[in-house]
Parts: structure tokens; C-alpha cells; sequence
């Protein structure tokens, strides 16, 4: 393997290290300064709903070592959205039990306010994780659709319900990614889904699985048509352009598709989506090397 | 208007007087299907029927309705026609005419199920097979009815005793003769403890039904709670979505403290997860959003547009039979006054005792992830899996890793088919089939087991053919009831007429 270019950043996977406001945030939870952490969700929230929910996803998955967030989660359960975000960390961190409570905290939060995005996508969340059958995952995304249209998180993770361990087929969930991209207006990060979707496929055939095998032509061109849409306009969500970004900087780079993948590299920056990069750690050394030269290629410019 | 409490020739009546109109009239008993033993299931009913065979034909529009705890007989007329029938019906339960009975039988046993009270297999848990728990099951017992059986339940219970009267109209009903037998009033049906583990749900995948029952304290705020969610939920499950083709709730009077509220829902196969998911979403609306005085308002004038002035008395009547300390003209919770003065917390109230005792049936999907506790049902076996074994003091059979038993002296019905084939359904609906065709059992395993049954907790029916066996489930094979018996003896029918009480 070749030695890194120095000059390149390792890939950052952390939205709090990747949006500043978003790291503010979460050095106001881990203080257990909730009055700061709600002040700041309304005014992501008053931004655009979707930013309001992968807010909520960051402050889900900090690390609380000494328990501060925790407790003062407890201590301000009266408050609704401190109550979502006790939910939103039960379900990524706790146990089954820790999860059925988080569910039961959400139905009711989603009964109090049928319009509260974040609380129907984390019912989304719930779902999936729970296993429960593909039609009620759909269910839930109505309800979620219902609240905030263009809820691109949450199509992605109904995307996930659709899937064959849910009882769903490849096929379908291709259709459903097929037919967002193709609804979405220029600019949507729903036009990754496809790729996201593609890819998840690709992994499910196991370690077996061939490159061959995701180098349909006709599949990547249809890809490729998506990210230029994606490209077409400005992404309208100010997080979800990391996953939208990465899903075709990976998707294309395995592909093959070696300079359309480090445009998105490029434009990723030190960025990666978490989720993402991690599931293609077998091929990481393939695509930090495009990685690198589109960094490269970058700062030269 | 208002209801006067009086009495006719010794007996309490409720009377609301009207000036001028039509009269409506007649008895409440405290006798209902809920009294009865699973192996007379229907007895009641037989009673009922034959008490009006032999009124004339179309003289005066009468109707009778048996519910779990008491029994209504109406008739609509003038007074005199009313009060007429009233003393007839006393009359002939005197002295019920058995050449009638098979008539009646054969009616009864052509009537649909119509008539029987939702709540199905969620009853069956909460109370066993006895008590509300027979709701979940048919009239099983109508071939055991016989002309002793018949006017045995009559003297023990249509007694001047054990009846409320009650008139609608102008008129005096004081001066109706009411030629009933002397009696007692009847205990109401035993009620075992709450469930523990509520709420509670199973999953019955071989139906697309989805059922909640709940126990819940009456109250006007119950009685809205159950209207409000019959319309949120007709329109959320039904009109909005598609996913049933049928949903609602209701409130039934269970006893004078009690009453049950009953989700119903026919999910569209395909749509079945989802019909459960918004059912709990439904139900979460109530328990954490406040009902708007709209939404109260418009609940309140459904009810009182629905309740007529007869349901009115006849719930007075009632009421004087199942209260433990009657109130003299007590408001009953359906009345204007009473609803008028539910507000939003009183409903959310409602709702949460509702969830608190909840029971469940759901098609698909469960309601573990909304953390109800998954309910074990009674057990059953005695099919390929598992082979009946006769102990001294019960039946037994393994399954699936469990022991399931049915008690001699806790024999709720025995099903006795002429080829041998015996189903044992016990006091807390715990099913044995033993098979002797079919299952390898000890030579004398039958002949033990008809040993030690009571013989008033055995329904007879005849050999089934070759392709019945292994059988269906008693409740599809009750329909087809025909085939007569001899008498039992005469001392042991006080056994079968009397539900076991519960153990204290
Ligand atoms: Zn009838």
C-alpha cells in the first residue's frame, strides 16, 4: 500500500466534528446543559425539520461517560423533546427493554403531536430495528410523510424496512429508491437512495460477493443519472448532502466509475457518513486511494 | 322526564310516566347466559322462548333479549295489551309449556350468533370457560335441555324475587297482576381476580380480526371514551386508510360497578399490521392528547340521540338488579346529566384504565414492542402432539414443553361423542381431547374419565363420521346440536344449574 498523503485528512465520520453548531450541541449535552440543548434544537428545528432530526440522531449516539446527559435527561422528562431525545438514545444504545420503553415514549409523543417529524422517524427507526412487518414500517413513513414531506432520513430507513430480512424483496426496495430519485426535485439527497440502496444489496450477497456483480452497466448509468441530478442544484438539507455524497463516492468508486466517484470525494472533503464508510471496510484501501488523489487533485486546484 | 321507582304487587318497578302515546312494558330478569353452566350454555335462552310460545300469535309486538347477567322481556302496545302480556308471561313461567320445547330448540338452534356479545377469546382468558368467559363460546348445552331442566331454571330464577318491572307510557303499571313464583335473588356471576400481567395480548393468525376488551369502572367518562374511540377509530382504521372494513368500540354494562369496553376491528387481509399499529396510535390519542369540547360535545349527543327513553328504563331496571346498594333514581352514567359533566382529563382517565386492564387479540405483529405483555393462553391438547393421560383427579397432557390439565372436579363441559371421543373443556378453558380412535390411550382411559365427570357437566352427541375425526374445535361442532338425551337424574341437576363459585 502506498504511504498517505499527508496532506490528505483521514476521513471524519463525526457530524459534530463536521458541522460546528452540531459540536456545540453536543458539548452542551455532555454538560447536561439542557436548557442549552433545547434552545438550540428550536432553532434547527425552526431551519428545517430534517436537520432537527439527525440533531437529535448526534446527541442519540454521544457518549455520556460519566452519566451527566443521562441524569439530566431524567431530571427534565416533563419537557416532550427531552423526552424524544431519552427515547433516541434508548434505541440506539439501550437493551430490547431500554428500546420497548423508548417505543412506548414515542407512541405517546407522536400521539401528543401527530406532526412531530423526529418522533415519527425515530417510530421508523423503532420498527426497523424491532423487525416488524413491512406494512406497518410503510404505516409509519405515511404518518412521518404526513408531518414533513421530504423527510429524506426517514425514506432511507423505510428503504431498510423493505428489505428481505423484513419480509420485503431487493427488487421492491430498488423501486421504491428508483421511484424517490425520480420524484425528488435536482438537488435532493433523495437521488443517493439508489446508490445507498444498490450498495446495501451488493453487501447482502456476503463475502462472496463479486465486483463483477455490481458492475451492471446499465445499473451504474442509472446511478450515475441520479448523482448528476443530486449535482443539478444545490442539496436543500444542510446534513444529508454527507450520506448523499458518500453512497455515490462509494457506490461508483467500487463500481469502477473512478472519476465521477472522487468528484464526490472531493466534494465530501474530510467528510464521510459513518454508516456508510463503515460497511465497505473490506474495499477501503480501493477507495481511499481515489479518495486521496481527489483530495489531492483538490488542493492542487 | 323522570323516572319514578315503584312496585307492582310487591315487586320493584321503574316507571317513566308519559302523557298520551304508546306504552312499552315489561320484565327484567337477573338471570342471563353468564348463570349458566358451558354444558347447559343456552338454557336461558330455551327459557325465554318458551315463555312467549304460548302467547297468542301476533297479538302484541314483543321481544326478548338474554344478556350475560340479566334477561329482557318487552313488549309495545296499548296498556292494556302491554300489561296483558306482562301477566301472561308471568302466567306461563309458572308452568312453561314442554310440548313447545323442541320447537324452540330448533329455532334457537337456527338462530345466528348474532346476538352473542363481542369479546370473544379475550373473555374466554379474562374469565375461563364460566361466568362472562361463556360468551366466547356457543350455546353448547341445547341438547341437554330437557322439560325438568327447563322449569328447574324457571322456579330458581324468573321469580317475583329476582325481576324488576318496568313500564314506559301512560297508565299505572301497580295494578299488572304478577303471578310469579316466590325465589330468591340470584348471586351475580363470579368474577375472578383482575389478570396480572395487563395489558396484555395474543396473536390469533387464523383470523383477521382485532379485538380489545377492558374492564374498565362505570362512568359517563367510559361511556364517551367508548364513543369517541368507535368514531376515531371507524375513521382512522377504516375510512382514512382502508386497513379494516369494519371498526368501532362499545360500552357494555358488565355489573354494578364494572363495565367492559370492546375494540372490534375486521382487518383487511394484507393490511393487518397495520390495522394493529394505528390501533395503538388511535388508542394513545386518547390517553395523551386532550379531547376537544367539540369532539365531547358531538360524543355526548351521539350517545343520548342513540339511547332511547325505553333503553332508559330498562337500564333503571337493570341497574335495581345488579347494584349492590340500589340508588333510588341514581343517574345512570348514560344520562345527560352524568355525560355533561365529563371534561377532557375524566376521558383521559377513562383511556388509561382502559390500557391499564386491556386485553387483545390481534391478527399479526404482536404489541410486545409497545411493551403489552404477551398473554399465555389456556392451554389445549390432545391432538397429534401430545397423548392424554387419565390421573386420578384429572386429565393431562403434554405439549409443546407444557403440562396441560383439566381437574375432575373443575370440568366446565365434557363433550361425549357416541364413538367414544370425549373433549374436556375446564373451568379456566383449559381443552383435553381424547381420542380413542385416534390416540394410543389406556384401554380404560374413557371409561375412567366418564367415572369421574359430574354427569351434569356432560353434553351428548352422537358418532361422527369417519371424516370428522380428528374433530374440529367445539365451537364449530356446537352448530350442529340435535341429538336428545334421557333425563339425567333429577338430583343431580342442582349441579349443573350452579356455576361453581371461585375459589376464595
Ligand atoms: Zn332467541
Amino acid at each position: 500500500m502506498r504511504p498517505m498523503d499527508a496532506s490528505v485528512p483521514a476521513p471524519q465520520g463525526d457530524l459534530a466534528e463536521i458541522f460546528p453548531e452540531l459540536g456545540v450541541l453536543r458539548a452542551h449535552a455532555r454538560d447536561g446543559d439542557l436548557e442549552a440543548v433545547l434552545e438550540l434544537l428550536e432553532v434547527l428545528r425552526a431551519r428545517d425539520v430534517v436537520d432537527h432530526t439527525v440533531a437529535v440522531l448526534v446527541l442519540a449516539r454521544a457518549e455520556d461517560p460519566d452519566g451527566t446527559l443521562g441524569q439530566a435527561l431524567e431530571e427534565h422528562d416533563d419537557d416532550p423533546t427531552v423526552r424524544v431525545l431519552a427515547a433516541a438514545r434508548g434505541l440506539t444504545l439501550g437493551d430490547s427493554t431500554a428500546r420497548v420503553t423508548a417505543e412506548a415514549s414515542l407512541v405517546r409523543r407522536c400521539a401528543e403531536d401527530p406532526g412531530n417529524p423526529t418522533a415519527w422517524y425515530l417510530r421508523l427507526v423503532a420498527a426497523r430495528d424491532a423487525r416488524l412487518p413491512a406494512g406497518e414500517a410503510l404505516r409509519r413513513h405515511d404518518r412521518l410523510q404526513a408531518a414533513a414531506s421530504d423527510h429524506v432520513p426517514g425514506r432511507r430507513v423505510l428503504l431498510e424496512c423493505l428489505r428481505p430480512r423484513g419480509g420485503g424483496s431487493w427488487e421492491g426496495v430498488l423501486d421504491a429508491a428508483t421511484s424517490a430519485s425520480e420524484h425528488a426535485p435536482d438537488g435532493s439527497d433523495a437521488h443517493a437512495l439508489l446508490a445507498a440502496t444498490y450498495l446495501a444489496a451488493w453487501l447482502a450477497q456476503g463475502p462472496d460477493r463479486s465486483i463483477a456483480s455490481l458492475r451492471v452497466p446499465g445499473v451504474i448509468d442509472d446511478i450515475e443519472r441520479a448523482a448528476t441530478r443530486f449535482a443539478a442544484a444545490p442539496c436543500p438539507s444542510r446534513y444529508g448532502w454527507v450520506a448523499a455524497h458518500t453512497d455515490f463516492a462509494v457506490l461508483l468508486g467500487l463500481a469502477g466509475r473512478r472519476a465521477s466517484s472522487a468528484g464526490h470525494f472531493r466534494a465530501l472533503g474530510a467528510a464521510v457518513d459513518a454508516r456508510t464508510w463503515s460497511s465497505v471496510h473490506e474495499h477501503h484501501a480501493d477507495l481511499l486511494t481515489i479518495r486521496e488523489f481527489a483530495l489531492a487533485e483538490g488542493r492542487r486546484r | 322526564m323522570s323516572l319514578v321507582r315503584t312496585e307492582v304487587a310487591g315487586v320493584p318497578a321503574v316507571h317513566l310516566p308519559t302523557t298520551g302515546g304508546t306504552c312499552s312494558g315489561g320484565l327484567v330478569f337477573r338471570v342471563g347466559w353468564a348463570d349458566e353452566t358451558l354444558a347447559v350454555r343456552g338454557l336461558t335462552h330455551v327459557v325465554g322462548h318458551l315463555a312467549l310460545a304460548a302467547l297468542p300469535p301476533g297479538e302484541v309486538h314483543h321481544h326478548l333479549d338474554v344478556l350475560a347477567n340479566h334477561t329482557v322481556l318487552r313488549a309495545d302496545g296499548t296498556f292494556e295489551e302491554v300489561s296483558r302480556f306482562v301477566t301472561e308471561v308471568c302466567a306461563t313461567l309458572r308452568d312453561l309449556p314442554a310440548q313447545h320445547l323442541d320447537t324452540e330448540k330448533s329455532v334457537l338452534s337456527a338462530e345466528t350468533v348474532h346476538d352473542r356479545p363481542v369479546g370473544g377469546r379475550t373473555q374466554q382468558l379474562r374469565y375461563g370457560a364460566r361466568g362472562y368467559g361463556l360468551s366466547a363460546y356457543p350455546e353448547l348445552g341445547l341438547s341437554e335441555v330437557d322439560p325438568d331442566l327447563v322449569r328447574l331454571w324457571a322456579t330458581e330464577t324468573f321469580t317475583r324475587d329476582n325481576v324488576v318491572v318496568w313500564f314506559r307510557g301512560p297508565g299505572s303499571p301497580e295494578t299488572i297482576p304478577l303471578p310469579l313464583p316466590d325465589g330468591m335473588r340470584q348471586p351475580l356471576p363470579p368474577v375472578p381476580e383482575p389478570l396480572a400481567d395487563t395489558p396484555a395480548f395474543f396473536v390469533s393468525p387464523e383470523s383477521d380480526v382485532l379485538l380489545v376488551t377492558a374492564v374498565v369502572p362505570r362512568s359517563a367518562a367510559a361511556v364517551l371514551l367508548a364513543e369517541l374511540l368507535d368514531t376515531a377509530l371507524d375513521a382512522s382504521l377504516r375510512e382514512r386508510t382502508g386497513y379494516c372494513t369494519r371498526a368501532g368500540a362499545q360500552y357494555d354494562v358488565r355489573d354494578g360497578e364494572d363495565a367492559t369496553v370492546v375494540v372490534r376491528a375486521h382487518c383487511v387481509p394484507g393490511r393487518r399490521a397495520e390495522a394493529v399499529g394505528e390501533l395503538v396510535d388511535q388508542l394513545a390519542r386518547l390517553r395523551w392528547a386532550p379531547v376537544d369540547s367539540a369532539a365531547l360535545t358531538t360524543a355526548r349527543t351521539a350517545v343520548l340521540r342513540r339511547r332511547g327513553e325505553v333503553d332508559h328504563v330498562v337500564a333503571a331496571a337493570r341497574d335495581l338488579l345488579l347494584s349492590r346498594h340500589p340508588r333510588e333514581d341514581g343517574p345512570v352514567e348514560d344520562d345527560e346529566r352524568a355525560l355533561s359533566a365529563v371534561g377532557s382529563r375524566d376521558v383521559a382517565a377513562a383511556a388509561e384504565a382502559f390500557h391499564a386492564s386491556a386485553l387483545a387479540q390481534v391478527p399479526e405483529m404482536g404489541l410486545a414492542w409497545a411493551g403489552w405483555h404477551e398473554a399465555l393462553l389456556a392451554a389445549s391438547g390432545g391432538d397429534a402432539e401430545g397423548v392424554p393421560e387419565v390421573r386420578a383427579d384429572r386429565v393431562t397432557v403434554r405439549h409443546g414443553g407444557l403440562t396441560a390439565a383439566v381437574r375432575f372436579d373443575a370440568v366446565s363441559a365434557m363433550v361425549a361423542f357416541d364413538d367414544g371421543g370425549r373433549w374436556l373443556v375446564g373451568e379456566d378453558g383449559t381443552e383435553i381431547r381424547v381420542e380413542p380412535g385416534a390416540q394410543s390411550l389406556a384401554a380404560d382411559a374413557v371409561e375412567r374419565i366418564d367415572a369421574a365427570v359430574d354427569v351434569a357437566r356432560v353434553v351428548h352427541r352422537p358418532a361422527r363420521d369417519e371424516d370428522d375425526r380428528p374433530p374440529p374445535p367445539p365451537e364449530v361442532a356446537a352448530a350442529a346440536a340435535a341429538a336428545e338425551r334421557p333425563s339425567p337424574l333429577a338430583a343431580r341437576l342442582l349441579g349443573r344449574l350452579r356455576p361453581r363459585r371461585p375459589e376464595a
